[in-house]
Parts: C-alpha cells; sequence; structure tokens
C-alpha cells in the first residue's frame, strides 16, 4: 500500500515535466496569430471584465462621491469635458474648447450635435441646463455644487448652445465640466422621476448602457451603437465584478477571470508586478494621504501645538512603511500639477526636527498633549497602519496619542460632525488647484467646517486664484496660500501613492489616468 | 496521568500560560518599536522576522498571549462562578427558581454563540474588556446546564440524605457534600471552554473588535497578515500557529482529563 503514492507521485512529475517541456514548444506555433491580429490593428467586440473591490452605493450621477460610484457614471454618462493622459482638459460631449468672454463672465459651450441617449432620445442644449441647474440647486445636495457656486444662469440660446453665467470669473470652471459627478442627465427623464439612484434611470449618452446589475455581485454594460465618437466603443460589453478586498484581485487576474482591475492598495500592486502574465500600470495619483486636525479642539487651536506635531512628522517612513516606497510627499497641491504645486523643500516643517517640536510645545506651554486619533480601516484601508507610525512618531516629542479605530461608515458620520481630534484620510484631487484648497479652506467652502480652519490670507488667495484666467497670477496666489496652509496645520498633508490599473496583456488601447477614470474603456479592445 | 494526549495537552497549555506570565521579564524587543527592517523573514535579530512596521513579531507574539490569557482566564472564570451558582440554585432548589433560570438561559441557547459575542461586542464598543464580558455571557448558560445535571442526581443520593438526616444546614450540603462532587466536571468544562475562549478572542480581535493597534493581539495580526500573505506568509502562518498551540493544548487537556475522570473508564 505504501508504495503506490510514490508510483503515482513519480508518473505526475514526470507527466508535469513533459507538459512543461511541450510548452515552449507551442508557443511559438501560437505567436503567428497573435502577430496577424496586432498588425490588423483593433478588434472589435468581446466582454471585457473589470474586476475591483467596493460596490456603488446607488446610481444618483450627480450625488454620489464614492469612487465606485464614479467609475460606472464614466461609462453610463458623457461630460462635456474630458481630462486627456497629460491631465489636459479636452472637449468631449462639447464639440470644441469653450470661449471664456473677455470680462471672464460668460462661458459658452457648443455641443455636439445628434448625439442620443441610450433610450433614443436627442440630447441637446436642454437636457445640459437641466443637468447643470440640478447640480446647482441646493436641494440636490449634489457634490460638484461648490465647483459651480459661482453660475448665475445656464441658458440654452439653440439646440447645441449652452451659456453659463457667472457672477466673478472662475478659471476652474471648465475643468469642473469633466468632474465624475458631472454627467449630462436627460430633462425628461429627470422630470419623470422622483430621483435618479435606480438602474431604469441610468440613462445616459456615454460609451456604454447599463444592461444588468445585481448588487453586490456583478454589474454587465452592453455598447452604446449610437455612442457619438465613430468606431467606438470597440468592447461588445463589460463586466464590473465586485471581489471582497483587493487581494482577491490577484486571484482574479491569474487565472484569468478578469481582464483588468483597479486598485490602490500598494501592497497588492507589490505582488501583481511580480505576476508574469500581469501588466501593471503605476501612475502618481492625484488623491492625498492627510491628517485632518480638528483646529477648534484643545490643544490644537494653538499653532504651535500643531507645527510642533507637523515638526515631529516623518513622512518618509510613512510612505516606505505603507506604500513600500511608492509615493511621493505632497502639499496641500499634489505635484501631479507641476504648474501650481510648490516643492515640498520649500516647507521648513517638512524636515523632520524633533528639538524644535519639543521647543514649540514648551513655548505653546500647555502642558502634556495627548488626544485621540479617529481612525477607519476601508477608505484607505492602511489608515491604522499611517495612526500608529504616527503614534510611534509622536512619541518622541513626548505627545500621547491613541488611536479609535471605527467602522467606515460610522467615521464618516463622526468626521461630518467634525467629532474627532485627528483624523488619517484620502482625499480625491482634480486638475485643477482649486479642486484642493477651496472647499476646506475658504470662507465659502462647503467643507470647511472639518478642520475649522480660518486664515484670511489663504482664503483670499485662493477665492481670487479662481477669478483669475492668468497662469502666472494664479501661480503666485497658489504659493501664497499653500506657504500660509503648511504654516497654520488646518491638515497635515502626507503622500500622494500610485493609481493602480492590472491588466492582462491582452487587454490593449486602454489610457490610464492617475485619477482612476475609467473613461478609455471607450477605446479599449481585447486581443483574444 | 496515563494519557499521552493529556499529556501533550498539558505541556502545551502549560507554555503557553508560562509565555504570558514570565514575558514581561524576558529579553524581548518592545513590541510596539517600529523600526525600518520591515517584513523582515525570520534571522537571527528577529526569529520570527517582523511586521510591516518592522516591528518584532516574536515579541508581539508573546505579549499577544499574555492578552490571549487574561482574556480567556478571565471570562471563563466569571462564566464558571456565575454560571456553577446559577446551575447549583437551579438543581438544588428546583421548582419556580429552575423554571425562572432554565428559560433564561434558553434565551441564551437560541443564539449561536458567535453571534451572540459578536453582538454583544458590537454594542459594548470594541475593547478587551468587553470581549471578556461578552465570552462570559456566552459561557455561563454552558455552566449552569452542566452543574445543574449532576446537582439533581447527587441532590438525591444517599450521602446527602444521610447528611440532611444529621442535620446539616443547606449551605453545608451544597458546600461539603455537592461541590466537591461537581469538580472533576467541572475541570474538564473549564478546560474547554478555555479553548473555546482563545479561539473567540482571537475571532473578535481578528475582525478588530478587541485589542486596538498598536496593542499586540494574536487576531488582530492575523488579519494584517493575511494582507501580506503572498510575499510575507510568516506574518499570517506564526500568529495563527500560537493561535493553534493554545486552543489544541485546551482541548487535549480537557479530553485526556473527562476520559481520565471518567469513572466508567477507571474501573
Amino acid at each position: 500500500m505504501s508504495r503506490r503514492p510514490k508510483i503515482f507521485l513519480a508518473i505526475t512529475f514526470v507527466l508535469g515535466i513533459a507538459v512543461s517541456a511541450c510548452a515552449p514548444a507551442s508557443a511559438p506555433a501560437a505567436s503567428p496569430s497573435a502577430a496577424a491580429s496586432a498588425a490588423s490593428g483593433p478588434k472589435k467586440g468581446g466582454t471585457l471584465v473589470l474586476a475591483r473591490a467596493g460596490e456603488v452605493t446607488n446610481l444618483d450621477p450627480h450625488k454620489v462621491p464614492a469612487f465606485t460610484s464614479a467609475r460606472v457614471f464614466e461609462l453610463v454618462y458623457s461630460y462635456l469635458m474630458r481630462l486627456d493622459e497629460g491631465l489636459a482638459v479636452q472637449p468631449d460631449l462639447a464639440e470644441s474648447m469653450p470661449t471664456t468672454s473677455p470680462d471672464g463672465k460668460q462661458v459658452t459651450v457648443k455641443i455636439r450635435k445628434g448625439v442620443k441617449f441610450h433610450n433614443g432620445d436627442p440630447l441637446t442644449s436642454a437636457d445640459v441646463k437641466y443637468t447643470f441647474e440640478r447640480i446647482i440647486d441646493p436641494k440636490t445636495a449634489a457634490v460638484a455644487r461648490s465647483f459651480f457656486g459661482d453660475v448665475s444662469a445656464v441658458s440654452a440660446p439653440d439646440e447645441s448652445t449652452v451659456v453659463f453665467d457667472l457672477k466673478t470669473p472662475n478659471a476652474a470652471l471648465i475643468a469642473y465640466m469633466a468632474h465624475p459627478n458631472t454627467g449630462i442627465v436627460s430633462k425628461k427623464i429627470g422630470e419623470a422621476n422622483a430621483d435618479l439612484t435606480k438602474k431604469e434611470t441610468a440613462i445616459g449618452s456615454g460609451p456604454f448602457k447599463l444592461a444588468e446589475w445585481v448588487p453586490d455581485n456583478f454589474m454587465r454594460f452592453e455598447a452604446n451603437k449610437d455612442y457619438y465618437v465613430a468606431g467606438q466603443p470597440l468592447l461588445a460589453g463589460i463586466r464590473i465584478n465586485v471581489v471582497p478586498d483587493e487581494t482577491s484581485l490577484v486571484a482574479a487576474l491569474r487565472t484569468k477571470a478578469a481582464d483588468m482591475a483597479i486598485l490602490v492598495d500598494a501592497k497588492v500592486a507589490r505582488t501583481l508586478r511580480t505576476e508574469s502574465g500581469v501588466t501593471l500600470s503605476a501612475k502618481p495619483s492625484l488623491s492625498y494621504n492627510l491628517l485632518f486636525v480638528n483646529t477648534k479642539r484643545k490643544p490644537f487651536d494653538n499653532v504651535k501645538v500643531r507645527q510642533a506635531i507637523a515638526y515631529a512628522i516623518d513622512r518618509k517612513a510613512i510612505i516606505d512603511a505603507v506604500a513600500f516606497g511608492e509615493g511621493e510627499v505632497t502639499g496641500p497641491i499634489a505635484p501631479a500639477l507641476t504648474n501650481y504645486a510648490l516643492a515640498t523643500s520649500q516647507y521648513p516643517l517638512y524636515t523632520r526636527d524633533v528639538a524644535k517640536a519639543k521647543q514649540l510645545l514648551q513655548e505653546a506651554n500647555v502642558g502634556p498633549v495627548s488626544f485621540t486619533m479617529l481612525t477607519q480601516t476601508t477608505e484607505p484601508a492602511y489608515a491604522k497602519d499611517i495612526a500608529q507610525l504616527v503614534q510611534a512618531q509622536l512619541s518622541e516629542i513626548g505627545v500621547t496619542m491613541k488611536i479609535e479605530t471605527l467602522e467606515f461608515t460610522q467615521w464618516v458620520d463622526r468626521w461630518l460632525k467634525a467629532d474627532f481630534d485627528m483624523a488619517p484620510g484620502l482625499n480625491g484631487g482634480g486638475p485643477d488647484p482649486d479642486f484642493y484648497v477651496f472647499r476646506y479652506f475658504t470662507d465659502d467652502g462647503n467643507l470647511n467646517f472639518v478642520t475649522s480652519y480660518k486664515n484670511p490670507v489663504s482664503s483670499d488667495a485662493i477665492k481670487t486664484a479662481r477669478a483669475t484666467t492668468d497662469v502666472a497670477k494664479r501661480k503666485d496666489l497658489y504659493a501664497t496660500a499653500q506657504k500660509e496652509l503648511v504654516n497654520g496645520v488646518p491638515f497635515i498633508w502626507l503622500y500622494v501613492g500610485r493609481d493602480y490599473n492590472a491588466s492582462l496583456p491582452t487587454t490593449k488601447g486602454f489610457t490610464h489616468l492617475p485619477n482612476g477614470s475609467i473613461i478609455y474603456l471607450r477605446q479599449t479592445w481585447l486581443d483574444k | 496521568m496515563r494519557e499521552p494526549v493529556a499529556l501533550i495537552g498539558l505541556v502545551l497549555v502549560l507554555s503557553y500560560i508560562a509565555a504570558a506570565l514570565v514575558v514581561g521579564w524576558l529579553p524581548l524587543r518592545d513590541p510596539l518599536q517600529i523600526s525600518t527592517q520591515r517584513l523582515a523573514p525570520p534571522t537571527a535579530e528577529f526569529p520570527l522576522g517582523t511586521d510591516a512596521l518592522g516591528r518584532d513579531l516574536l515579541s508581539r507574539i508573546l505579549f499577544g498571549a499574555r492578552l490571549s490569557v487574561q482574556v480567556a482566564v478571565v471570562s471563563v472564570a466569571l462564566a464558571t462562578v456565575v454560571g456553577g451558582v446559577l446551575g447549583l440554585v437551579s438543581g438544588y432548589l428546583g421548582g419556580i427558581a429552575d423554571l425562572g433560570i432554565g428559560r433564561v438561559m434558553d434565551v441564551f441557547f437560541a443564539f449561536p454563540a458567535i453571534l451572540l459575542a459578536l453582538g454583544i461586542v458590537a454594542a459594548l464598543g470594541p475593547d478587551p474588556k468587553n470581549v471578556i464580558i461578552a465570552i462570559a455571557v456566552v459561557y455561563t448558560p454552558i455552566f449552569a446546564r452542566i452543574v445543574r445535571g449532576p446537582v439533581l442526581a447527587l441532590k438525591a443520593r444517599d450521602f446527602v440524605e444521610a447528611a440532611r438526616a444529621i442535620g446539616a444546614t443547606q449551605t453545608r450540603i451544597v458546600v461539603r457534600h455537592i461541590v466537591p462532587n461537581l469538580l472533576s466536571t467541572l475541570v474538564v468544562q473549564v478546560s474547554l471552554a478555555l479553548s473555546w475562549a482563545v479561539l473567540t478572542e482571537g475571532a473578535l480581535s481578528f475582525l478588530g473588535l478587541s485589542a486596538q493597534p498598536p496593542a499586540p493581539s494574536w487576531g488582530v495580526m492575523l488579519s494584517e497578515g493575511r494582507q501580506y500573505v503572498e510575499f510575507a506568509a510568516h506574518l499570517a502562518i506564526f500568529p495563527g500557529i500560537a493561535i493553534m498551540v493554545a486552543v489544541l493544548g485546551f482541548n487535549l487537556l480537557g479530553d485526556g482529563m473527562r476520559d481520565a475522570l471518567d469513572p466508567q473508564q477507571q474501573r
């Protein structure tokens, strides 16, 4: 009895060698056909399987800020503008770049003619007007509302022209027309339905139609045959599969159960990088990791205490530990915005200085500092690692930090009430610097309550920069704002990581944008 | 002890408890000390390697044993005392008391054990103290029931009748005649309960409901290590072994003692 398994093993082993010996021999036979298809250009048809962790909450294209939902809006809806690979703003549903009146208070957008919604209705300027009025209406509580806060009226003088009248000029306005939460909805559908949260109302003019949705499982899309970009989309359909966590994405790609995966965790990226047969694209992200500092709470109401803490932070150690070195130290504006972001070497507070930190604490004269870091385990998954590193770094200047871990939705509730001392977070970014600072640090910002930071110098600079079109002047204004903000420490900006996109070699033609956008699935094709 | 299996169990349990008791005096690194040697595999410097933040895994596992022992022992002790008293009262007094206690215990039995523990911790908040309460609450009805049966039988035995006949007080009968005869049953049950308590503490901390970071806890370490399993498998393997050794030890010991103390087998 005892010999049989050995014999069996030996046979398996020999067979294994035989099979592996055959593999190289069969490969050349397969390659000519692959070469032929590559030469003949993109292939049409096929369904691309996209795997990711996380499900959309609901489908209202203007109200849900989550990254997971934004990816679906990008497929179903079309946008006036889009970002190209270099993050420059390009016309998309707009026929050409919008024109701005000399005083900067009127922006005119010409839209493409003959565009149809998925239900066959024509898309006209009336739908665009309806969309932006819906976004601006405070009752909608749209994510993008504060971006268009300067718009006093939207009008549609003819079928293909939309005019935005502004109270003050807004340099970021056109870039915001590419924001994932500004998809053009149909006036007819919007007026006929109480909300746009359901699958039935997810009717846009984007490259793909939402055909089927099984929550927490998958979403199936079919190509929009009437899409306004000629020859696109190439795919016959897309299936978005939801996996329980990002670690499962590795298995999905390895077994070729997915053609593409979107991920943010550097751990998973590290595994995928060594995986043969998987192409990993990593781009410096527009999103940034930070610590929110509640300047209303003692002792953080004292700027010296905040500065002391900033001096004690070792950003490099954090990048090395949580992102495996795949990240850059960032200030208030992400380094990807090369035109505007100041080099972090210009900030004295970015050089770790324990002695200086202790001295500042002494000057502040607030006694022993002790506080709680309010963290969570979902967005981002590594928030608690950042918290533990910061805890160790702060202990070196004699600051005691406790960690409280909450479930993500509870954490968001506390954050919205500004009920925390300090909290790690991952904030989204955009192609215009306004995106990074206006909401949080101006007296008009809709999120300025989070840190309660008040600084008229930076607030005015940011507001003036929004109303300025001259790039050099904007640069100066944002430089002022960034220096003020870093010294005021309402946030402790940590680093920008990478935005990752993993795909099989058979997935071709995709352009990976560093904000995680998948709009270019419309030009993607499958070589199989 | 004639049971070799029980002996293995005893050795495992003793080493687990010893680790928890002496860990403070061992020449170990600080389990919270962060270093730049992250995800290092086992070496002479770090016998079990380091975790994602460069902390010594050996030190964390041994300090984790302390938390695990504390939670398991305290919770099972609570359950034994409270459940034991309830079982005694229920079995010895009978009548309304038996009925009342029995129905309340039935309610607790209606929930799956881990679900009940999860619910209690979720309601009270994530903290090892609350995990102790949760495990104690879950195990109390089990002890009550396990004690009640033998008490019913013992109460009718001749020596108890005899004690009553010579005028012994109720307290004396319970303390001197009934409780000593329950001990063998209790010892076995305590051992099995401890193994379950270790496992439950591990499960709850795996879900982030027990010790909070950076405190070393086996469940937390296992949950964190899971994410690195592709390129630093030691992060998940060693805490897993630690949990396995403790659970297996108590189980083997309990099984062995049950066999050894079973009067049917002694014959």
